[in-house]
């Protein structure tokens, strides 16, 4: 038998400080949750007529997503652009995409109410002049496609041997369907705000919004892949391959060099949205201000970081860039939807601590479940009975 | 005044554009010019 570690399931113990205070905020959360369903959002939140987006839909959605997005990108690496050598780090991508989001679903749940009308914009009313229409489909149907994607693990790990052989010949389709629907709701996000004009602040508002929002989506896919990477094979190291351990390295290398070739992409085209606005003179306010840390502080410094990093062969600092990106890209997010958004209103939004609460709740459970998984079914390694490298 | 505001614009634009092929140039050239793999084989 190779060297392929085995998943094992964790032996550890189930009173850590982490599990005590990530349950801790579930249960709140889901008290929390009871309130808001019960008594509606005014309860829990500060949300209101003038600022019905929040936190909520800021970070959980917005943010979800993107980061989300490492999924489509190494998917279509490996089987689109035949880069066999990311094979390794696709299915921890692709679980942390689909767990991604699985939870802005269930964020989206919280905040919109009525959790069984979640279906409608699918099976029964469509609406579709809205742009909420084409979100919804293609979260639905993305989610779809990453389930297929991920599911040879969960036959492998039941050992389903003819479900595990279907489902390889959907996986190159579902990869395809995956990359094109990213491609579209990506930037459809970015889209929702091209409708609020005069809502936005100009700095932010363009008409290249679905374009940012798309680039942005890739680095940060590539980013939190680099990211999520370093933290499991940290965190899991009985269940990773110590051969992918190995080259995990170099790998990284290689997605920061992509990362900040968009990067520099990313940074000219932000450039290029204030040239096309005539907004040269916005720079000098306060939000201008905040408009040039975001661009040379989040955007330019993590291209030069991994630049520098790629040509010293520095896996370090790939490593700590990959933090300074995703921050970038949550900063974004939080300035188009929340910092930037009503920025002239004389009141102004600021999430109560009960929408805190339920975010962090969030991402608590998503990392409980990705543990979860990654401690029973064939992820951060290959099944000893499936070789994967042997499927193209 | 609005046709040469339009002009400006996009000259601008095309500046970016220019600078942005030449710095994604030296990018490509400076992330090429790092130390050889030594366990590439």
């Amino acid at each position: 038998m190779s060297g392929a570690a085995v998943p094992v399931e964790s032996k550890n113990k189930l009173l850590t400080p982490f599990n005590v205070i990530g349950g801790l905020f579930v249960i709140v959360a889901f008290g929390i949750a009871v309130v808001r369903f019960t008594k509606g959002l005014g309860a829990v939140t500060n949300l209101n007529d003038e600022f019905p987006w929040g936190l909520w839909i800021g970070f959980d959605v917005l943010c979800g997503v993107a980061l989300a997005a490492g999924g489509y990108t190494i998917a279509a690496a490996v089987h689109i652009f035949r880069l066999k050598q990311y094979r390794p780090i696709l299915r921890p991508a692709i679980l942390t995409g689909f767990l991604g989001y699985f939870f802005v679903v269930i964020a989206l749940l919280v905040d919109l109410g009525r959790p069984w009308r979640i279906v409608y914009p699918v099976f029964y009313t469509y609406g579709v002049a809205s742009v909420m229409f084409l979100v919804a489909w293609h979260v639905f149907l993305y989610l779809t496609c990453q389930f297929i994607e991920f599911a040879p693990a969960i036959a492998e790990w039941r050992g389903w041997d003819v479900a595990r052989r279907w489902l390889l010949r959907l996986e190159i389709g579902a990869c395809i369907a995956g990359v094109i629907l990213s491609t579209l709701h990506q930037s459809a996000l970015g889209a929702l705000f091209l409708l609020a004009p005069t809502k936005l602040h100009p700095l932010w508002y363009s008409p290249l919004l679905p374009m940012f929002f798309f680039l942005s989506s890739i680095i940060a896919g590539l980013s939190m892949v680099i990211l999520e990477s370093t933290l499991s094979h940290r965190y899991f190291k009985e269940q990773t391959d110590p051969r992918h351990a190995k080259g995990l390295g170099r790998l990284q290398l290689g997605l920061a060099e992509a990362a900040s070739l968009a990067l520099l992409s990313y940074f000219f085209l932000k450039w290029i949205g204030v040239a096309h606005g005539l907004h040269w003179n916005l720079l000098g306010t306060s939000m201008g201000v905040w408009f040039l840390l975001e661009v040379f502080g989040f955007i330019l410094l993590p291209c030069l970081l991994y630049a520098k990093a790629v040509r010293e062969k520095n896996v370090r600092l790939v490593q700590f860039t990959s933090v300074l990106t995703v921050a970038g890209i949550i900063l974004n997010r939080l300035n188009v939807s929340i910092i930037g958004f009503r920025w002239d209103s004389v009141a102004h939004y600021v999430p109560r601590w009960s929408e805190f609460v339920i975010t962090i709740a969030i991402v608590m459970f998503a990392i409980f479940t990705f543990r979860w998984i990654v401690t029973r079914m064939p992820v951060l390694s290959e099944h000893p009975d499936y070789k994967l490298t042997d499927v193209s | 005044m609005l046709l040469s505001q339009i002009q400006a614009t996009k000259a601008v634009e095309y500046l970016i554009a220019i600078a942005f092929l030449f710095a994604i140039m030296l990018l490509w050239r400076f992330l090429r010019a790092g130390p050889e793999d030594k366990d590439s084989s």
